[in-house]
């Protein structure tokens, strides 16, 4: 015969083991998932900055074969899209001409880089911001001989 | 001088319970201890892929300070299509990284290159990134 005061032990003991391997093996799966994760959102992150960074390059060169006056004088068109590593982004431009103390006129544009959703770029969805000087030295007006980054910064 | 009497129905009860008990206590602390290996292969895994995704992102930025150096010729600014992009990078020592690249050629002033880096590493295959670079 069994004492009263042991009656139902086994079980409890049983649910407490069953809880505790169970504890166990759920936080294993707990940290494994989330380092996955982690890593995933890294790369996700990555690839949307250089697909940006690769979408304003392509855009600086098309802004660059604009004819007339050139960059900075005529329109920047635009928006100009490209899809790099899985993501597709969309790059807006304005003119932003300047002149120098010495009076010099800077033909400037700045481009803004976001994820591609239809709808223009805005502060929050920016991801790169950038503003480049086409310096033209060429015999016509529109001919440029280099481009100056004068900003470019990471947003996002 | 009491004694105490067994029943006849308990005999060996001890020794059961004794091995039972052995036994779950091993399958509790192999369970710790294989939480433990588990939770430090999946850090250094981890540790690896971050430091992977450094490489990748290093080699990218070398990539484009390369481009800026090697597509221009330094006395007139005159670009230079074609022309080998190198870059200056290692990876850290003793992280047992290897990072290559394809397309490391300066592109005309009117497209941009491509160029695909891949880091390999003995324990981790990070995902290759690509890049575009622009001469100036």
């Amino acid at each position: 015969m069994r004492r009263r005061d042991e009656t139902g032990a086994a079980l409890v003991l049983a649910i407490a083991f069953m809880l505790a391997v169970g504890a166990i093996g759920a936080s294993v799966v707990s940290l494994a998932t989330t380092a996955a994760k982690g890593h995933a959102d890294l790369v996700a992150i990555r690839d949307q900055q250089y697909a940006a960074d690769a979408a304003v390059e392509r855009a600086v060169v098309a802004v660059r074969q604009i004819g007339g006056g050139g960059p900075g004088m005529q329109p920047c068109g635009g928006p100009y899209g490209y899809a790099l590593n899985g993501v597709a982004i969309r790059v807006d431009c304005t003119n932003a001409p300047s002149v120098t103390r010495s009076g010099y006129l800077q033909r400037n544009v700045v481009f803004t880089a976001c994820v591609d959703t239809d709808e223009p770029c805005t502060d929050d969805s920016t991801i790169i911001r950038a503003q480049v000087n086409y310096e033209g030295t060429g015999p016509e007006p529109g001919q440029i001989s280099t481009t100056w980054v004068q900003s470019w910064s990471v947003h996002r | 001088m009491s004694v105490r009497v067994r029943c006849r129905d308990e005999a060996g009860i001890a020794l059961v319970e004794i091995v039972i008990a052995l036994v779950v206590i091993g399958l509790v602390v192999t369970a710790y201890f294989a939480t433990f290996t588990t939770s430090a292969q999946v850090s250094k895994q981890h540790r690896d892929l971050v430091r992977a995704d450094e490489v990748l992102r290093d080699y990218a930025e070398a990539v484009k300070r390369a481009v800026r150096d090697d597509c221009i010729d330094p006395q007139t600014r005159a670009p230079r299509p074609g022309a080998q992009i190198t870059p200056e990078y290692s990876p850290p020592p003793g992280s047992g990284f290897t990072v290559s690249a394809t397309g490391l050629a300066c592109p005309s002033v009117t497209e941009t290159g491509t160029v695909l880096i891949t880091a390999s590493h003995r324990d981790v295959q990070p995902p290759p990134l690509t890049i575009e670079v622009r001469t100036p």
